[in-house]
């Protein structure tokens, strides 16, 4: 089986749209990474201030409703396609700026 | 049937490379789509590298499978700065980290193409809230027309979640095409005047959603509508309206034959109008008001 493989890197460099789709441990391992925590409430925070961090929809968000987490700055989506469908109409509307 | 046994062989010849931390390509069709299954990821998740490995959606469908634990940090970085709070340059690449459990629903809605010619005409001049609302009641059409019924509820529910009972009953009269009967009505009302028609739209929206009012359709069924006055009677609301214009007037017409009657021994007083729009189409108002 021939294998065609890529350093992450150039992955990151060669696409202008990318799905990273993990399961719910490494999402957490990767929130972790990026400075984002759990707090016991389940919540997400950020690491440093701890402060509650808020979804697109500017509602305080748990990690088990996380849909999606989106570049640019930081965007957390609610496992919700309502949200998601704002969060989409905002992109769209700052790119057409 | 996803073959688990396949993926595993193409893991496996990609061991090599995932574990320098490359990001491995896969060619294979069935492969590719067996991979963007919830439950594939799932059972990698038990049988490869305890959950690092992931995937990675690219321009044109690409699909490729890598694993976290070998990314060499610096390149961990490279995308995590993505994600970093002061830094804007993300905004130039559209990069999502996505749960796999969200993932199939996100797609889906991703490849959608539902619209509506009639709803897209007025969707410029809504609030952003009854506009997303219709957007979406129009992709929860789209799901039962293809016979999705189990999405098409998903994303009901999620309607409601996110804007509560006046989402839900947005959603509602779309489905039962009372939303559209209202722009055509009110084209009718404005002579098709855009700003006039903006002016109103989103008004009578909420007046939609809160209150019990009819915009007449010839697709209508009678029958509920009649049913749906006499609940409103019942529950004492204090305002009731029927609007028709043109050719649906005679269907609001006999609308009003079959709850006249109940309406006076309920105590309501009702007031008949018929007018005609600058472009003589008729336009038909029944207002039906609680006495006090």
């Amino acid at each position: 089986m021939d294998v065609e493989a890529f350093s992450f890197l150039e992955v990151l460099n060669q696409n202008s749209k990318l799905n990273i789709v993990v399961t719910k441990d490494l999402f957490q391992k990767i929130l972790e990474e990026s400075g984002t925590k759990i707090d016991f409430n389940g919540f997400l925070v950020d690491a440093i201030t701890e402060i509650r961090e808020k979804s697109n929809s500017e509602d305080e968000i748990a990690f088990i409703d996380l849909g999606v987490l989106s570049a640019g700055s930081k965007v957390f989506i609610q496992k919700n396609i309502a949200s998601f469908s704002e969060f989409l109409v905002a992109r769209n509307k700052n790119s057409s700026l | 049937m996803i073959d688990l046994g396949l993926i595993t062989a193409v893991l496996n010849a990609a061991r090599a490379s995932l574990e320098l931390g490359k990001s491995v390509l896969i060619k294979d069709k069935a492969v590719k789509d067996a991979l963007r299954q919830k439950e594939v990821l799932e059972a990698l998740k038990k049988t490869e590298n305890n959950g690092n490995i992931f995937i990675i959606q690219g321009n044109n469908n690409q699909i490729l499978v890598a694993d976290w634990s070998k990314i060499p940090a610096a390149e961990k970085k490279a995308l995590l700065e993505n994600f970093s709070n002061t830094n804007k340059q993300g905004l130039q690449k559209e990069i999502s980290i996505i749960d796999q459990e969200f993932y199939h629903r996100v797609e889906l809605f991703e490849a959608s193409s539902s619209s509506d010619r009639k709803i897209e005409k007025i969707l410029p001049f809504l609030e952003p809230e009854f506009k997303n609302i219709l957007k979406l009641s129009i992709y929860v059409k789209e799901l039962y027309d293809c016979g999705n019924n189990l999405e098409a509820a998903e994303v009901k529910s999620d309607i409601g979640y996110q804007y509560g009972k006046n989402g839900r009953r947005l959603c509602n009269l779309y489905s039962n095409g009372y939303v559209v009967a209202m722009i055509e009505y009110l084209s009718a009302y404005h002579d098709g005047n855009e700003l006039k028609i903006k002016e109103d739209i989103n008004k009578r929206i909420l007046w939609l959603i809160k209150k019990p009012i009819f915009y007449i359709h010839q697709r209508h069924n009678s029958a509920l509508i009649v049913a749906e006055i006499n609940e409103a009677f019942h529950r004492k609301e204090i305002y009731i309206a029927i609007h028709a214009a043109g050719q649906n007037i005679s269907k609001a017409e006999s609308i009003f034959s079959e709850i006249t009657e109940r309406a006076k021994e309920c105590g309501y007083d009702i007031a008949v109008s018929n007018e005609k729009t600058l472009s003589q189409t008729p336009v038909h108002n029944i207002l039906i008001t609680l006495k006090d």
